[in-house]
């Protein structure tokens, strides 16, 4: 299969370096403490953030800062092929473990000591870059809840088929068997890397350009969920500037 | 069965004129600028942390500056006790001498036996007896007026329900908003009368929990007091509430109620004098009770309201 | 959150008043917002939210028509499942496997309605019975061979009560909305090996369901002397016992179903199926009409969803 042709265009229409087109959401289901849906061409995610509350396990508590409980579920009619996915296997476990991990390092906890934050995701459709959609909603969620972070945390990934670096790679190119790179920064602090994982092996002359590829990505994408963030704070914001406070 | 209205209702679909420049808007991570300056002589306030030497945003909102003092005020936030607030708590349990009391904030607050007042009103010891009896003043599920006493360093939440504004609440319903909608006033009790007939009690937490209902007398669950005046059978039977709203106190009841879910619905903030405008233009509008959580209503309201 | 007793005092007194806490008499509905086509992968699907913002009940049903075998006692026709998730989304109760035992229960309401029966454990395909609310026999390719299988996936969002009716009108919509392929089967030489199927991606030649006969579920709850539809989570807090009654069109009932707690007198029983079959008929009416107008604003939308792709900026190149 061909996945870049000869023109330099991949099976959707896009270049190389381009991501799909993204549209973030804000405040999705308003009964939640704070919630978003990411979407990144047909791959939709959906996030509600409740808390931070009392901890309800005792022995979980910490008394130093808040603990993120996250939960990935994929609905059963996410993809093409339905399948019914339980909330507790493998792959829903790790990535629940990778962006509790990540928000960690991103969420000033010790603001909030003995409390605990619940991060619930939610795939309404996978078409690739579900990983990345899934940190991305997160992230949205919490700064919907106004939950205080160090830096709005971006993931994006890339990958490499036909000798090409590509960049927001969808279902079929995941797919496509080259080495796949998941990465999550902070982009206004330096590009700190707080998420990295492979899939499939690449000598390091390959995994250096891609891996520097989806750092870039990461940038872009925040740049994209901070306008959505400045503009749902401003329909708010006008909302309540219209009182006499 | 009244017909059903069919649309799609979001949030996003009203048009607000005149938004607040983007210069004043920052979301996590950005830096904080105010003017051309980053830093000078400045205090660190709420929302901000310091990076390289620049004050960076942790939460979405507008820059606030007060003095030197640059904080950044956001739109949606958990509930931060400050001693003197006046909030609405729900009976978690007992543990001791103390209830547990959900106030929406991310960590539950403490009601000393020693903080409240006992039936009958005279101050005394609390002895063994008073710890047994816990439950018969506020069990488990009440909803119970208080002030916040005291914020410990390590974030811990006193509070206490003396004096005759606090105490357990019944006749009304509660409705949970977002708590930055409301703002810490002189008086958090208010009494409004929507019809020139009735009087409404409101109690708006700042905690974002808020009561609509009849005058309330602060009493607990099992004031022997209270009970008495109503029936004599006493015991555990709870016969306090037993009083029963007429049909038109509670119409207006719930067009209170609904006013301030319909503010809540269009994030604006909550106090008695715009709840009363929604329940004026209601009545004007003629729009029933039923209607009143309709999009149409609320998109009409939002309508008059930037006009 | 749990209700104090006042507060439980003062919901069931407003329920005897005929005024509920959020305004509404004891046989008003939420308002209804229906949108079909929210899931572009699936075969048919819809979102129906009952109520507004904070305090409404969301859920998302998809319609999946997979070939399939069709089951031997009813060779000719075809098959249909029902499954629902509670998302951990909608409340954190729901995590782990916090909802399952509930989830299962929704959705075995959910076939028996549309089935008429539910028979076999869950992980097999239900034969229909004789009530089934669809007409399985067009759903038939080859007879004994194969057919559709229609496979109805719900989630719930946001639960502020009164899902199982949320979740059968979002149910009724996504059978409206799905679009089953033109597939013709073309027979081997040998008439009991299987024919070759032949897809048409054709949306043209694309065929609709009959969901005349498709029933909405109204679930009635008993408080008291009186029975209240359309509850919210704080009205089903008070475990008063429920009747799910599905409703069709002409007002029959196709499936009851009682649950919560307590019991309910048998005249009671009978004065709230009859009220459920006459608010089910007005349901169905008013879905009727939501189905149609729906369509056509997600024919709207569609188009200008095009217009938004063409000068879309959000993609960029890094």
């Amino acid at each position: 299969m061909e996945y870049v042709s000869l023109e330099g265009l991949r099976l959707d229409g896009r270049r190389p370096k381009e991501t799909r087109q993204m549209r973030c959401a804000m405040g999705v289901l308003p009964a939640a403490d704070g919630s978003a849906e990411f979407r990144a061409g047909n791959t939709r995610v959906m996030c509600a953030v409740h808390g931070p509350r009392e901890c309800v396990n005792r022995g979980e508590r910490d008394d130093e800062r808040a603990i993120i409980k996250c939960e990935f579920s994929q609905a059963a009619f996410s993809t093409g092929e339905r399948r019914a996915r339980g909330k507790g296997d493998r792959r829903s476990v790790e990535l629940a473990l990778v962006i509790r991990q990540a928000l960690e390092a991103t969420v000033l906890v010790h603001l909030a000591p003995r409390s605990e934050i619940n991060v619930m995701i939610q795939v309404l459709q996978a078409d690739g870059g579900v990983r990345a959609a899934a940190i991305n909603a997160a992230v949205l969620a919490i700064a919907n809840a106004g939950i205080p972070m160090k830096d709005t945390m971006a993931a994006c990934s890339a990958g490499y088929l036909d000798g090409t670096p590509l960049l927001d790679l969808n279902y079929v190119e995941e797919g496509g068997g080259g080495v796949r790179v998941h990465v999550a920064t902070h982009a206004s602090r330096g590009d700190k890397v707080v998420v990295v994982q492979t899939d499939n092996k690449a000598s390091v002359e390959v995994f250096e350009p891609v891996h520097a590829l989806a750092v870039e990505g990461c940038a872009v994408v925040q740049k994209v969920m901070r306008e959505a963030m400045i503009e749902h704070t401003s329909i708010l914001a006008t909302l309540r500037g219209r009182e006499a406070l | 069965m009244n017909d059903i209205a069919i649309g799609c209702f979001q949030r996003g679909s009203f048009n607000f004129p005149d938004k607040p420049s983007s210069a004043e808007l920052v979301a996590p991570g950005e830096d904080v600028r105010v003017g051309h300056q980053t830093r000078g002589g400045l205090l660190r306030g709420h929302g901000t942390i310091l990076v390289s030497d620049r004050f960076t945003a942790t939460i979405c909102g507008t820059i606030e500056r007060v003095g030197n003092l640059v904080s950044v005020r956001p739109f949606r936030c958990t509930y931060k006790p400050e001693t003197g607030d006046v909030v609405l708590g729900r009976v978690i349990e007992r543990a001791g001498k103390c209830w547990k009391l959900d106030i929406n904030s991310w960590q539950d607050a403490s009601l000393h036996l020693s903080a409240i007042n006992l039936p009958g009103g005279i101050p005394r010891r609390r002895n063994a007896d008073d710890e047994l009896n816990m439950r018969q003043l506020y069990d488990d599920d009440d909803l119970v007026s208080a002030e916040v006493q005291s914020v410990h360093r390590d974030g811990t939440v006193m509070l206490h329900t003396r004096g005759p504004k606090y105490g357990c609440m019944s006749l009304g319903q509660l409705i949970s908003v977002v708590p930055v909608l409301v703002k810490r006033a002189e008086t958090h009790f208010h009494r409004v009368c929507s019809d020139l007939k009735t009087d409404i009690e409101i109690l708006i937490g700042c905690n974002g929990y808020i009561w609509v209902g009849l005058k309330h007398s602060a009493c607990f669950t099992h004031d022997p007091e209270c009970s008495k005046s109503q029936n004599n059978t006493g015991g555990c039977e709870r016969e306090v509430f037993s009083t029963s709203v007429n049909a038109h106190t509670r119409d207006q009841v719930c067009r209170v109620a609904s006013a301030v879910r319909v503010l809540s619905m269009l994030h604006l903030a909550i106090y008695p004098k715009r709840i009363l405008d929604v329940v004026d233009r209601s009545n004007d509008w003629g729009v029933s009770n039923t209607d009143m959580l309709r999009r149409a209503f609320v998109v009409k309201f939002s309508e008059w309201m930037t006009d | 959150m749990p209700l104090s007793r006042a507060e439980i005092d003062y919901v069931r007194d407003g329920i005897d008043q005929n005024m509920r806490n959020d305004g509404r008499t004891r046989e008003d509905y939420r308002e209804l917002t229906l949108d079909l086509g929210v899931i572009p992968q699936a075969t048919g699907s819809a979102r129906a939210r009952l109520g507004l913002d904070a305090w409404s009940t969301d859920v998302i049903v998809t319609v999946k028509a997979d070939i399939g075998a069709p089951s031997a006692e009813h060779p000719g026709d075809g098959r249909l499942r029902c499954a629902v998730e509670l998302s951990s989304a909608s409340d954190t109760a729901y995590g782990g496997r916090g909802g399952e035992a509930r989830a299962t229960e929704l959705s075995r309401a959910l076939e028996r309605s549309l089935l008429g029966a539910t028979a076999g454990s869950s992980a097999s395909l239900s034969a229909h019975g004789e009530g089934c609310a669809l007409d399985m026999s067009a759903l038939g390719i080859q007879r004994g061979k194969s057919c559709w299988i229609l496979q109805v996936d719900g989630l719930v969002l946001a639960d502020d009560g009164n899902v199982l009716d949320a979740l059968s009108m979002a149910t009724r919509a996504a059978l409206f909305d799905a679009k089953i392929p033109k597939v013709t089967a073309v027979a081997g030489p040998n008439p009991d090996d299987p024919a070759e199927l032949e897809l048409d991606d054709d949306p043209e030649e694309c065929s609709r369901l009959d969901v005349s006969g498709v029933p909405v579920i109204v679930t009635l709850t008993r408080v008291g002397k009186h029975s209240i539809v359309d509850a919210t989570k704080d009205e089903e807090s008070m475990r008063d016992p429920r009747l799910c009654v599905g409703v069709d069109a002409t007002g029959k009932v196709r499936s009851v179903g009682k649950r919560g707690g307590g019991g309910i007198d048998l005249n009671a029983m009978c004065a709230m199926t009859r009220t459920a079959c006459e608010c089910g008929k007005q349901l169905i009416a008013a879905l009727d009409e939501a189905h149609a107008k729906a369509e056509a604003d997600a024919a709207v939308q569609a188009a200008k969803g095009d217009d938004d792709d063409d000068d879309a900026d959000d993609a960029m190149a890094a």
